[in-house]
């Protein structure tokens, strides 16, 4: 006994009635645990203005949309930026670049030059 | 038992449940060279809380970007919920000295009594201590069956559902398994750490909570079942397989060599899990998948938390094997049971919790497998 006092025999020590309790155990708990979590959530369920669920809409947007203030995993502007150019996919194409990006370019251009 | 000529063990005296006045004796003194007891199960206790943020991780990864935000604060607030409703009455329903085979009274409502006396669960134990391990089990198991929620519950309930469930779910089953009155208890039925409590119970009420709520909305997006945040997944599971250290290895109440066995043996159903598990991947699909690695790591945890200080180390490292391939099978279980419950809680804890402790019941052996420690201690 490890710690002085427990003793636990199971099958491979002879005692095959341990595995029958076992399953007893699993019956009584998985019984248990499945029925009154059921019932639990259908009173809840049908208490007025506890809605389990959120709406259709709400699902298509997502959990945290509706949820909560404007918090979501990973970096937003990135996501917002991605959302801007699916949304906006002509303008993007032949709308003028801003001063930063024509520089960029120019530079990337200057540098391309020089590599060649 | 402890036969030492200088030290005594604990013992508790009802005439003072409260373990001595504080203002009379010192009652430290009680627990003289044994300190050590404490001193380990309330480090297990620490490491047991990091389990909770890494299952909210682990949900999150599994999750949809959209709705991962949810599950991290729950992953919070359920700590909050349950540690409200232990001190409130949860600690009373499982685990007073009074309580009778099916739940606890209220002799230690709000607390009452909880302090420096020996523990019900073990004499070498403040209450305190005792309480506080108890309550991080709780709090891990509510935060599992919310994974049935995922992407379509809301907050509100959740939570209302958490306390509730915590109440006469957890409670009730932690009170026949390991109260010394409850019926499993002396059935007996053998669970170390919390295969039936902890697992089973999660893993069948989130089952519950996902059917209740309906299947998700399934537009036809790509996203619909893939997890968006692998490096989330992983790190989810790194916290739980380091918080199962303290979560087995403590639930022997006391520092012993046991305990110890436990802990290794804790790490190894993990590893030989992990391998079934991707094993199963590879032989199905010949490919590997960290998310795979993840869950059978989780699979062969789950399966030797019931019987991880009963057996020896070649059959912990044989029942986490077996747990994961066999849930690994499960691939499909969702649809079978045509219930979406996407963070693979059934799966995982349920089907893994039955599976483990049915192996406990297999593979628990007496002290003579230890001959070497036992002549020492017994």
């Amino acid at each position: 006994m490890l710690d002085g006092f427990t003793s636990a025999p199971g099958g491979i020590d002879g005692n095959g009635i341990q595995v029958a309790k076992q399953l007893a155990e699993i019956v009584a708990i998985a019984a248990y645990a499945f029925t009154v979590s059921c019932a639990l959530l259908y009173i809840i369920k049908f208490i007025p203005g506890m809605h389990l669920r959120i709406s259709d809409e709400a699902e298509e947007h997502g959990l945290d949309l509706d949820q909560f203030f404007e918090e979501q995993i990973g970096d937003w502007s990135l996501f917002e930026e991605m959302e801007r150019k699916r949304q906006m996919p002509t303008i993007q194409a032949t709308g003028t670049p801003t001063p930063e990006v024509a520089s960029a370019r120019e530079s990337s251009d200057i540098e391309k030059s020089k590599a060649t | 038992m402890y036969k030492n000529a200088n030290l005594q063990q604990p013992e508790f005296n009802e005439t003072m449940p409260k373990g001595g006045n504080t203002m009379e004796v010192d009652v430290n003194l009680q627990y003289a060279g044994f300190e050590y007891h404490y001193v380990y199960i309330m480090f297990c206790g620490f490491i047991v809380w990091m389990i909770i943020p890494g299952i909210g991780l682990l949900y999150g990864g599994l999750a949809r970007r959209k709705s991962a935000v949810a599950l991290l604060f729950q992953s919070l607030m359920v700590v909050a919920v349950t540690s409200f409703q232990w001190i409130f009455w949860g600690y009373s329903l499982a685990y007073s000295r009074t309580a009778g085979p099916f739940i606890g009274d209220l002799a230690n409502f709000g607390m009452r009594n909880v302090m420096v006396a020996p523990s019900p669960g073990s004499s070498f134990l403040p209450e305190i201590v005792f309480c506080f391990y108890q309550l991080l089990f709780c709090a891990c198991t509510v935060q599992i069956v919310i994974g049935g929620a995922f992407e379509r519950g809301r907050i509100v309930p959740s939570l209302i559902f958490a306390f509730l469930w915590a109440t006469i779910v957890y409670c009730p089953i932690a009170c026949w398994t390991w109260n010394a009155n409850g019926w499993l208890f002396n059935l007996p039925s053998l669970d170390y750490a919390g295969g039936g409590p902890v697992h089973q119970a999660s893993g069948w009420s989130a089952l519950a909570y996902a059917f209740v709520l309906g299947k998700r909305k399934h537009a036809g997006d790509k996203s619909h079942v893939k997890p968006h945040n692998t490096t989330l997944v992983f790190l989810g599971t790194v916290f739980i397989w380091f918080g199962w250290f303290g979560f087995n290895g403590g639930s022997t109440l006391n520092a012993t060599v046991r305990a110890m066995l436990a802990a290794f043996n804790t790490n190894i159903a993990a590893s030989t899990g992990m391998i079934g598990w991707v094993m199963v991947d590879f032989i199905k699909y010949r490919k590997f998948s960290v998310v795979g690695a993840c869950e059978g790591a989780i699979a062969g945890l789950v399966g030797i938390t019931p019987a991880a200080g009963y057996v020896s180390i070649w059959l912990a490292a044989l029942i986490g094997f077996l747990t994961a391939v066999v849930c690994a099978l499960c691939q499909n279980l969702n649809n079978w049971l045509h219930i979406d419950e996407g963070m693979d809680v059934f799966k995982l804890h349920g089907v893994g919790g039955m599976v483990g402790s049915f192996l406990t019941g297999i593979f628990a052996t007496e002290g003579s497998k230890y001959n070497l420690l036992s002549s020492a201690l017994s």
